[in-house]
Formats: C-alpha cells, structure tokens, sequence
C-alpha cells in the first residue's frame, strides 16, 4: 500500500511504528489501512502530536488488536502447535527440496532415505526449540509483558529455522553413508514442487495486504 | 486542585459507560460526520479532553455492531476523510440506551440527593 505521509517526519515514524505493532497484534491489513488513514486525516485536520492524541503506537494498536476478532489469540495450543507445523513442514521442504533437486540434476548426488529421516528428526527438534524457548522471548511486547504469541514472530524464527535446515542438508549430504536412494524420485520433479510449494507459501503469507481507503 | 482531579477522574469513568451513547446521539442530532467534528461537537457539549485515541477505536467498534456505517470521501485538497452516519439498529440501540440512563441518572440522582437533605451526623 501507499499511505500518504505528511511533512512531519514524525507523523511517518508514528505510522510506521504503528503499522509495525498492528501487524505484530495480526489486526488485518484493510482494517490497517483504515486505521492509518484515521490517524493521518486526524493529524492533519488537529496539527496535535500524534502521541498526543493516539497514545504510544503500541498502546493505539492494542485498543484494535483487543476488538478485533481475527487478532485475539482465541485458538487453542493444539491450534497454534499445528499450524506452526505446517508452516515450518511446507517452507523447511520446499527449501529442501529445492536445493537437493538442483543437486539431484547436476547429478552431484543421491538423496538418501536415512538423510530424509535425519532431516525430519531435526525439523521436530527444531520446533520443540522454537516453542519452548524462542517463541515466548519473542512473544514479549514492549511492556515487558508476556503476549499471545503472533504469527509473524513465528513466522520470522521459522524462516531462520527452515534455512538453517536447508543449510544442514547440504552439509549432511557429504558426511552420510549412502543408503537405499530415491533414485525414483526425478530432480527436477522434487525442485518444481519445492518452487511451488515456496511460492504458495509466500502468496499465502503476504496475502493480507494493507490498502488505504482513500485509494 | 485534589478535588478538581478527582471530579475530572471520576468524570472519565463514568464516561467510559456512556460514550457510546452520546456519540450515537450527537450521529443522529447531527447527520452524517467525521471524527474530528465529532469530537468537537462532544466538546462543546462539555464532554472534555477527547482524543482521537477513544474516540475512533469507539467508532471501530460501533461500526461493528452494525450501529454507525463509514464511508471515505475525498477532501477539498486535504486527504480524505471517513464519514460516520448512524444506522437503524444505532437509532434503535440509542432509544432504549438513553432510556436505560437517564432511569439510572435519575435513581442515582435521587440517592445523593436523599444522601444531602438527611446527611445528619451521628
């Protein structure tokens, strides 16, 4: 989106802190872009200091964040368990796939199923690690307190995680004995579906965009 | 100063309850407006120290129980601006709340009144 900011740097600085702390609470983005646009016109029409008539931004944002259904942590931890699974599965693979694809064509090596399952091992491993000990640093707010926690903190340690992973693949493949390969399983087939699946992912996570309402 | 503090603390407090209602009816006496006349209209009505922080989250909100419906115009070479006018169900939810206190202003009113005329001391 295109929010329109005045010539006060510090009405752009305030909305992008905000855009920042609305989008960390998953406020969604059209309900960003109006609440942005509220704020700018409000500025614009009072010539206050917007902290003097919104609050922090984190403060502002959590008002919305709390009347806003999507952005309660109304899910349960069975919820948030599996769909962070998902995520880390799908981008872990796709990355994997990707990069052992290329391989596979270059014909530099073989994938093996022990390498498979060592990598499955690791993925599991890093999920225990990144709920039990990243995911509530992360969730703290600028309070100090502790936070439902958001997708995109999530998100965030498992794109590190799912490149790391991708990254230990590559080493793992010059330090494993050979197995049973999976010759069966065409390169360039493995490296498609690994675009594709990276691609939905994307698409998927940058899906709710933030639109100013005043076109 | 203490005195005027506290007045002004309890003011917030008891507006809290009642915001929804007075920005409700000044929608209906007033037609179709914006935020920052909203805010001055409640203003002049004696309502002070509004910040565009209460007042647009209340509107959010209001608008999605369906009882104000928003709508972006484009202003005379300012930006934008988001005009709120009151719904059906506003003006319905409106009538039974203004009923609602002004039998709870008067109940209350009626106790410190009593409170006042017999505030014998033991």
């Amino acid at each position: 989106m295109t929010i329109r900011k005045g010539a006060k740097p510090k009405l752009a600085v305030y909305l992008d802190n905000l855009l920042l702390q609305l989008r960390l609470r998953e406020v969604p983005g059209d309900r960003i872009g109006q609440i942005l646009a509220e704020v700018q016109t409000h500025v614009a029409d009072t010539g206050l200091d917007p902290v003097d008539a919104f609050g922090e931004p984190g403060e502002y944002a959590a008002t919305y964040a709390a009347q806003t259904p999507a952005s309660r942590p109304a899910r349960g931890w069975s919820h948030v368990w599996l769909r962070d699974l998902g995520v880390f599965v799908v981008g872990t693979t796709a990355c994997s796939a990707v990069i052992v694809g290329v391989l596979q064509l270059t014909g530099s090596v073989h994938v093996t199923a022990r390498l498979l399952g060592m990598w499955l091992a690791a993925a599991a491993v890093g999920m225990v690690v990144f709920h039990g000990v990243l995911g509530p640093l992360m969730a703290r707010d600028t309070a100090g307190s502790l936070k439902p926690r958001t997708f995109t903190s999530r998100f965030m340690v498992l794109g590190g995680l799912a490149m790391m992973a991708g990254v230990a693949v590559v080493v793992l493949i010059g330090l494993l004995p050979t197995g049973p390969t999976l010759a069966s399983v065409p390169g360039l087939g493995l490296a498609a579906a690994g675009l594709l699946a990276m691609f939905a992912l994307v698409r998927h996570l940058s899906g709710d965009r933030v639109v100013d309402p005043r076109g | 100063m203490t005195e005027d503090r506290t007045i002004t603390d309890r003011q917030t407090q008891w507006l809290r309850g009642v915001l929804d209602l007075a920005v409700l009816a000044t929608l209906q006496s007033q037609g179709t407006t914006y935020g920052y006349a909203l805010i001055q209209s409640l203003t002049e009505a004696g309502i002070l120290d509004l910040k565009g922080g209460t007042i647009y989250p209340l509107l959010a909100r209001l608008e999605q129980e369906g009882l104000v419906s928003s709508e972006w115009h484009a202003g005379d070479g300012g930006p934008g601006r988001k005009y709120f006018t009151i719904t059906p169900s506003g003006r319905a939810t409106l009538a039974n709340g203004s009923a609602g206190w002004i039998d709870f202003a008067a109940s209350i009113g009626t106790i410190l009144r009593h409170s006042n005329t017999t505030g014998a001391t033991p």
